[in-house]
């Protein structure tokens, strides 16, 4: 008799240990939810500021671009030449070495210098 | 016992506090389940954002990758008058804001002390260094507005080819006009929501429509071939006066236009602070007649047409010459001359007589093959075409005219298209002014390359050309003053009478020099064009001596390689026809 009371019993706990289960599995789902959403918020205010910043260093960018204009600029230059006291001339054709990758000449040309281009 | 008023109490609070949660729970119900579309539509609307993804204007460079013109951030320095004077410091903030600014300090106090007015902008177009200064200083009621501006770093270098954008970011002369479409790109667009604070969630972004950034245009201009060009065009309307100059320098093999520059010219940053005329592109936009520069054109056709050879000679009757009844004469009277000698000396006479020996109908021919009378197709807007008249609308006595400028209209790039041609051995290159256009990932989407248009005259006849202008340049010619150590410049000067209320004035001319170097195998055309210069009117004295200050710089700077000996024989050979 006892042992079928025990027997009885188990039967009859069984539908709370099954809700038990499902419930503990709805809480897991959410937990793992909310862990996802947590995660995707955070992800879109780092890709949020990462947008900010990439925003402002394209504007350091473009000043740093304009700095760098400026500053090769003729005006630029000739200003810096002045104030350092340089005076720069272009130089005599006779103080000009070229070098240049060798070039074909015309055909007829490079006969006519015997075989010797003028680039060479 | 409980006692009843307890028992009462008790009921109807629970039944207040009952009836008020079922109400609140029922108007819940109601505003979840029931069509409060109006409603569910303002709450939509308050999260819901929609913007646009403003992007810049491409940035427009020059051969070598300088920057020309590019978007820059900047702000507007802005203050709150309420709070400043609330804080009894208008001096102390005007002060300081005027030191940091560069600014009149009456100017910024005047706009500071401005009692119950919540925003007044102090300066604009304030560059982000500038701006981190003033914030540096912590002033009270002190903001900032940012903004992006066109800017050209350079002034008013180029600025009659490059153009500018208004202050709606449309393109409106120039490169930035012809090219707008390209340069502006395409706006984003993003849908999303915010929250409370008015931030975006990004996790609820619902749409977005990546920006097309505009595109970036690499021009074939130099910048320091146009610092070249400008510097000389400056010094020319000091020493000669004109009313206008303006220049071209051409790459003779591929008709990449290295510089273009007019005077009188404007700062490309304060453009809406000069007039029409000045920012009229007269290198394009600007027809004339051309005058003595022309004779190489019927000369070389003349030539081509084995009508003449270089040393036929012509009577040049002592300096005037009747044709169909109208007198014609020369600047200085000449005897014979060969037809070296009629450009070297730039005689009307003998250029009309060989107009007259190549006909109407033949010279008509090769000047619509040279590209006269038809716009170039260069890429900036405002070119003009010319005047070519038909040969059924010349009066007889037209074809001399012609032959020697007049009767004609032409822009100084046809002009120095025509000798151009010469210079490539005949070859007519459609002239450009943009390298190549590159989309934000590095990807070409168009580019320039040399394109022959037509060949109007043979490779010998060219040579043969070349060979006479060269004495232009030399001992007893006409452009003396264009000629550079080193080199031999192949030229023509022009001295065109101006036409005022319909008719030849004495005393107002245009002055032109076009010429290239070295003579022998040229790389670089200039053209030099003075409107009305003074005292000193003819070309060889003014715009000679401009296109040598030009030219000089320019072939030290591109390593222009001057023709020796060996070289020399082998073009010398050409002349003769033993190539």
């Amino acid at each position: 008799m006892a042992r079928r009371n025990l027997k009885n019993g188990r039967e009859n706990h069984r539908p709370m240990v099954w809700g038990i289960a499902i419930f503990v599995l709805a809480a897991g789902l959410a937990m793992v939810y909310l862990g996802l959403h947590n995660t995707c918020e955070d992800i879109g205010r780092q890709i949020k500021k990462l947008e900010a910043e990439r925003a402002e260093l394209h504007k350091r960018v473009l000043n740093e671009e304009r700095n760098w204009a400026m500053a090769r600029s003729f005006g630029n230059m000739e200003r810096l030449m002045a104030a350092h006291g340089i005076a720069m001339s272009w130089p005599a054709e006779q103080n000009i070495i070229r070098l240049r990758a060798s070039e074909p000449d015309e055909p007829a040309l490079y006969a006519l210098r015997g075989g010797v281009s003028a680039r060479d | 016992m409980i006692d009843r008023g307890y028992i009462w109490r008790t009921t109807f609070v629970a039944v207040v506090l009952l009836s008020v949660w079922a109400g609140l729970a029922a108007r819940l119900g109601f505003l979840h389940l029931g069509k409060n579309e109006s409603l569910k539509n303002r709450v939509r609307n308050m999260r819901t954002v929609e913007e646009k993804i403003l992007v810049g204007r491409g940035r427009i460079l020059d051969r070598n990758g300088q920057l020309l013109a590019l978007d820059l951030p900047v702000r507007t320095v802005c203050v709150d008058p309420l709070v400043v004077l609330s804080n009894g410091q208008a001096q102390a903030v005007s002060a300081q804001l005027a030191r940091v600014l560069q600014l009149p300090p009456e100017q910024v106090y005047g706009r500071v002390n401005r009692p119950g007015r919540r925003y007044e902008p102090v300066a604009r177009l304030v560059r982000e260094e500038v701006a981190a200064e003033v914030a540096r200083l912590r002033l009270p009621g002190v903001f900032f507005e940012p903004l992006t501006t066109r800017y050209y770093p350079h002034a008013s270098a180029a600025c009659h080819a490059l153009g500018f954008s208004n202050k709606e970011g449309v393109g409106s002369a120039g490169i930035e006009q012809r090219w707008d479409s390209l340069l502006k790109g395409r706006p984003g667009l993003r849908q999303s929501e915010r929250d409370g604070r008015r931030h975006e969630i990004y996790t609820r972004r619902t749409l977005e429509i990546e920006p097309q950034e505009g595109a970036d245009i690499y021009l074939t201009l130099d910048l320091n071939i146009q610092h070249f060009v400008e510097k000389a065009l400056d010094a020319a309307m000091t020493n000669f006066h004109p009313k206008a100059a303006w220049a071209i320098v051409e790459d003779v093999r591929t008709g990449a236009i290295l510089a273009m520059a007019s005077r009188p010219a404007y700062d490309l940053n304060e453009y809406n602070q000069t007039d029409a005329d000045t920012r009229l592109n007269r290198a394009v936009g600007v027809n004339f007649e051309p005058g003595s520069v022309f004779k190489v054109g019927v000369v070389a056709a003349a030539l081509n047409e084995g009508l003449i050879s270089t040393n036929d000679l012509f009577d040049c009757e002592n300096g005037m010459w009747f044709y169909a009844g109208r007198p014609l004469r020369d600047f200085h009277p000449y005897g014979t001359l060969d037809v070296t000698g009629i450009l070297r000396k730039s005689s009307n006479i003998g250029a009309a007589k060989i107009a007259v020996m190549l006909g109407p109908e033949r010279l008509y021919r090769y000047l619509k093959s040279y590209g006269l009378g038809a716009p170039t197709g260069i890429e900036v807007p405002g070119e003009e075409t010319g005047i070519l008249n038909p040969v059924a609308r010349w009066a007889k006595v037209d074809i001399t005219r012609i032959a020697m400028g007049h009767s004609i209209a032409v822009t100084a790039l046809q002009m120095l298209n025509v000798l151009c041609c010469i210079g490539n051995d005949g070859f007519l290159m459609k002239t450009h002014l943009v390298r190549k256009v590159v989309d934000k990932d590095g990807v070409v989407l168009r580019e320039n390359k040399p394109e022959a248009l037509t060949r109007p005259i043979t490779e010998r006849t060219a040579a043969l050309m070349r060979h006479m202008l060269a004495e232009v340049t030399r001992e007893g010619g006409t452009g003396t003053r264009a000629a550079i150590a080193g080199y031999n410049v192949a030229g023509k000067t022009g001295t065109a009478e101006k036409i005022v209320d319909g008719r030849y004035v004495k005393n107002e001319n245009v002055s032109s020099f076009m010429g290239m170097l070295p003579a022998e195998r040229p790389e670089i055309g200039i053209i030099v064009v003075l409107d009305n210069p003074q005292p000193l009117r003819t070309g060889g004295v003014t715009a000679g001596p401009v296109f040598a200050t030009i030219a000089e710089p320019v072939a030290h700077y591109l390593d222009i390689r001057p023709v020796d000996a060996a070289e020399m024989a082998y073009y010398d050979k050409i002349l003769l026809g033993q190539p």
